[in-house]
């Protein structure tokens, strides 16, 4: 393995619950991944399969009203501090605080309401440089123009001084992107963070990412929903569904070689963009399950095309299909993984 | 800003002269004129009736309504507002005499009753569910129902009467020297005037505080790696601070009111208690002016306000 | 103390996780929302209980008590509460229990008639002025924010000065002070309705607006106007107590429990005679407190964004 390809990142087994009312969701349950520097990890998947909460789990911004059931992450630092195990950390505390902004850093969906409404951008920035470093203002200042400008935003000097509110869709994502990496971390967790943009501005953003993760060597885990941007992003690939992780690998190897039923009708029934026209696109049967009324085994099997007894076996034991490991990285959560790539796309 | 400023100005002009226009029309509808002003009734009724006649005609008494409103609207903006029934001296002395006590009093329980009301509905928010919590809604509850003057006679039972701690009444005494001896007759009618504010602010900080800790740029806060006092000051707190200075203008009018009883009760020599003797005396022409300075102070305090609310949130446009 | 707090938390949420998987999870007993949520609230609860028990209380007047509220007694003033004078008699020798209960009739009926009249009023123009718009609208727009520039109170006296002290025109003039808030929510709820596709519909019919104003629409703007109206009636009352405190409200000879006060305003009594001040206070305090309770509790039940 090259060192640019160091676990940064590793997530073993973690749980999530998220608890309301007397009723208790299993948001994420029994998901494993790794986050590896200079690579950027995809992870797809429906709303509500638990991508985000993945990512939240690990920056341990959950609401007080979810927590971490079992499972770890731990942070390879690569410096006297030595690995550090997150899931054990008090969740605002002195040490988890030090690790935000400075080592893995987040942006998120809409740049707009992520955005503090009274505040002007250049202080917003500069709040993260005093926060973590120890500067003067003027030096914070003049870094926050030079990281604006660095992101693509122009007269940085002037936009600097204005609101959220008066800038653009994709402006304030670039400016969102300056606040994260303005101390320069070494992870970078971006949960759909061009949804709420236009199309064209999305392609910009995504080439910034890209830039970044080049430029700095840092590692990113982008979630999104949209397989076009798999397709062209993607080093590695990571696909949820109701809070499992039910295939992962090389881009290359889950993308051309797909091992879960779910994955290989998640490609049949998204048109890629750029693909042109023709494409044979089949939705999923079925829809997704009630997360308080969940399948006993195999969450994906009422759907499934491939389903056979040896599933309701695993739903008498109320177990998930164990990890296929197919070549190298490549795994997924089927009985029949082989089956799946030999009966190709 | 001095644009909104110029702007707000001129929306004042037309409602105030309504509201000349109306209070002059009140005037119009209490029994009596100048003359009975002037005289008592025992002259009054000795006078002749065509000697009343000709003093009514030359005082121009007989004119039509429009004329005599527009005389009286003159002679309000050259600064004449007339004479005092009781007394004799122009109302306009009078009114200096009482305006800075009543803004004092209004102003510090303004005061008083924003910062408390909103820091502690700040804590009451940050303790969700706590036994704090829940005593301050509580506690709330009981300063938006109390009767104000009813408080006020509790406080000044226990702070003057029985501990002695603050005096009972009175604003200035004659063997005071420095401004700030005074401040002790200032904080019992103070707090008592703003503790139904005081209820209301922090009732409603509260509310506005856990709406704002449910967005998303909180989140985005802790990401950032702040500490959370940060955040639930810098990024929380800040940002509810508009809805409540919203709040509190909303109030104001009832504040301003409010000063009728409380100066009643605490002997404050201010707008509210000559107000209070004006209309007990049936005084009439000084019960109209004083009612129009009340409104007056009220659309002042409110652009204020407005003027405080733009500066905080730089959303907010200019209509 | 705080491990304490952070330790009970973590074993609330394990049993609750505990529960679902075990599938004992409670599920929703009662069907209806909002009378789950009204049970819910025992603020409110109680808060009825205390209203009920002082409207009664006050409506049974004289079966509670044999004393005239306005008689005089000299020769029993100023005499401490006991078994004869639940509350003792006051300066003129009045029994104090019962001038609060007759007195109760007077403010309850003086703060509810100015609450259910600005209601009235107010919801009648302020539907038909978000209706319709237009000149209506605008006029009643300008004298809304004209009356509501006014501090209540001066509004109040300015006008007693004018028409002088009795109860008709106490109850007439706070129908005249309050209508503004009730207008402007009324017209807020209409100028959204307004653009209801139902409301397109009933016009496509020909019905006159009169009809799908006040049949078809306003119904459907009733909640909010059912607790601004109890909120109302707490806050006349309120005014009441304090326009009769200062002696300018209902005329003295009629006890309420405002004018009962206004004779305690002297140090002596402050001190030495408590019983003709503090239950009566006390009475108005917790009235006005069990009407707060029960507006906030239908506030919380028909406010939509609030989830089940």
């Amino acid at each position: 393995m090259e060192n640019g390809q160091d676990v940064v990142i590793s997530v073993k087994n973690l749980k999530t619950f998220f608890y309301s009312d007397q009723r208790c969701n299993r948001a994420v349950n029994g998901v494993s991944l790794d986050i590896r520097s200079g690579r950027t990890l995809c992870v797809v998947g429906e709303s509500g399969c638990g991508k985000s909460v993945t990512a939240a789990s690990i920056m341990q911004l959950l609401p007080r009203l979810a927590r971490i059931e079992e499972g770890e992450i731990v942070y390879r630092t690569g410096d006297a501090r030595g690995d550090i195990r997150i899931h054990e950390l008090r969740r605002n505390g002195r040490t988890m605080r030090s690790l935000r902004a400075k080592d893995i850093a987040m942006i998120f969906q809409d740049p707009l309401t992520a955005l503090n409404p009274v505040y002007r951008i250049g202080g917003q920035i500069a709040e993260t440089l005093l926060a973590h470093e120890r500067i003067r203002k003027k030096e914070a200042r003049r870094r926050t123009i030079d990281l604006l400008h660095a992101m693509g935003i122009p007269q940085a000097e002037k936009r600097a001084d204005q609101y959220p509110h008066e800038y653009s869709g994709g402006m304030r994502q670039r400016a969102m992107i300056a606040m994260a990496m303005s101390c320069a971390p070494r992870v970078l967790l971006a949960d759909e963070p061009t949804t709420a943009l236009d199309v064209t501005i999305q392609a910009q953003i995504f080439d910034l990412i890209d830039r970044l993760r080049r430029e700095r060597n840092t590692a990113v885990m982008l979630i999104t929903h949209d397989m076009g941007v798999v397709c062209e992003l993607a080093d590695d690939v990571a696909v949820m569904y109701m809070g499992n992780i039910i295939e992962s690998g090389t881009a290359r190897e889950v993308l051309k070689t797909p091992a879960h039923p779910y994955t290989k009708a998640l490609l049949k029934s998204i048109p890629i963009l750029g693909r042109g026209a023709g494409q044979d696109i089949r939705p999923i049967r079925g829809s997704t399950p009630d997360p308080y009324d969940r399948p006993k085994g195999c969450q994906f099997a009422p759907r499934c095309d491939y389903r056979r007894e040896a599933c309701l076996a695993l739903d008498e034991r109320r177990e998930l299909p164990p990890e296929e490991r197919i070549e190298g990285a490549h795994m997924a959560r089927c009985l029949f993984a082989r089956e799946v790539i030999r009966d190709g796309t | 800003m001095a644009k909104f400023i110029l702007k707000r100005l001129l929306m004042f002009i037309p409602m105030v002269l309504v509201l000349t226009f109306l209070i002059f029309g009140a005037l119009e509808l209490t029994p009596g004129d100048a003359l009975t002003y002037m005289l008592d009734s025992e002259a009054l009724a000795m006078m002749p009736p065509e000697q009343q006649a000709a003093i009514r005609e030359s005082l121009g008494l007989n004119d039509p309504f429009f004329v005599r409103y527009f005389k009286w609207l003159g002679e309000l903006l050259g600064g004449n507002f007339g004479y005092c029934l009781a007394s004799g001296r122009p109302i306009k002395a009078i009114l200096g005499d009482v305006v800075p006590a009543t803004l004092e009093l209004s102003v510090a329980a303004l005061l008083i009753s924003t910062f408390a009301g909103s820091a502690l509905g700040l804590v009451s928010a940050l303790r969700r569910g706590s036994i704090a919590d829940n005593a301050l809604s509580v506690a709330g509850v009981i300063g938006l129902s109390i009767p104000q003057f009813f408080f006020g006679m509790l406080c000044i039972l226990m702070f003057a009467l029985k501990l002695g701690w603050l005096p009972v009444g009175g604003r200035l005494q004659p063997w005071m020297t420095r401004y700030v001896d005074h401040l002790r007759f200032l904080i019992l009618p103070a707090c008592v005037l703003g503790i139904s504010m005081t209820a209301g602010v922090m009732r409603y900080s509260r509310a506005a505080m856990l709406d704002t800790m449910n967005k998303d740029y909180i989140k985005t806060a802790r990401s950032k790696g702040l500490p959370e006092w940060r955040v639930n000051i810098v990024h929380g707190f800040r940002v509810s601070l508009t809805p409540i200075i919203v709040l509190v203008g909303f109030r104001l009018p009832t504040l301003i009111g409010g000063s009728v009883v409380i100066e009643s009760i605490f002997q404050w020599p201010g707008v509210g208690m000559a107000f209070k003797k004006a209309v007990t005396a049936q005084n009439y022409p000084l019960v109209m002016i004083i009612a129009l300075l009340m409104v007056l102070m009220v659309l002042i305090a409110s652009l204020l306000i407005d003027m405080l609310t733009r500066v905080l949130d730089p959303r907010v446009k200019l209509q | 103390m705080l491990f304490s707090q952070k330790a009970r938390f973590n074993r609330k949420l394990d049993r609750m996780r505990d529960a679902e998987f075990a599938g004992t999870a409670k599920r929703r007993r009662v069907r209806n929302r909002a009378l789950r949520k009204m049970m819910n609230n025992r603020l409110a609860m109680v808060g009825l209980f205390v209203f009920a028990a002082i409207v009664l209380a006050c409506l049974f007047a004289p079966v509670l008590t044999r004393y005239n509220p306005e008689t005089p007694n000299l020769k029993s003033t100023l005499k401490p509460p006991s078994l004869e004078h639940i509350f003792g008699t006051d300066k003129i020798g009045r029994d104090v229990f019962s001038r609060i209960l007759y007195g109760g009739r007077i403010s309850i009926l003086v703060g509810l008639g100015g609450a259910l009249g600005a209601s009235l009023i107010g919801a009648a123009v302020g539907s038909y002025a978000g209706y319709r718009g237009g000149w209506f609208d605008r006029i009643t727009l300008r004298l809304s924010e004209l009356f509501m520039a006014f501090p209540q109170l001066v509004l109040v006296l300015m006008l007693v000065t004018i028409v002088g002290q009795s109860m008709r025109n106490i109850i007439i003039i706070f129908v005249v002070t309050g209508w503004g808030s009730v207008y402007r929510q009324a017209r807020a709820r209409m100028l959204s309705l307004r653009e209801e596709e139902y409301v397109q519909s009933l016009k496509a019919f020909g019905l006159s607006d009169f009809r799908i104003c006040y049949k078809h629409m306003l119904p459907n703007a009733i909640s909010p106007l059912i607790v601004n109206t109890t909120l109302s009636t707490a806050m006349f009352i309120l005014e009441e107590a304090a326009l009769s405190y200062l002696g300018l409200g209902i005329p003295l000879n009629i006890p309420t429990w405002g004018n009962i006060l206004n004779a305690c305003q002297d140090m002596y009594t402050l001190l030495n005679g408590w019983w003709m001040w503090l239950p009566v206070g006390i009475v108005i305090s917790l009235f006005v407190m069990s009407i707060n309770f029960i507006g906030d509790g239908l506030r919380d039940t028909t406010d939509p964004s609030q989830q089940g």
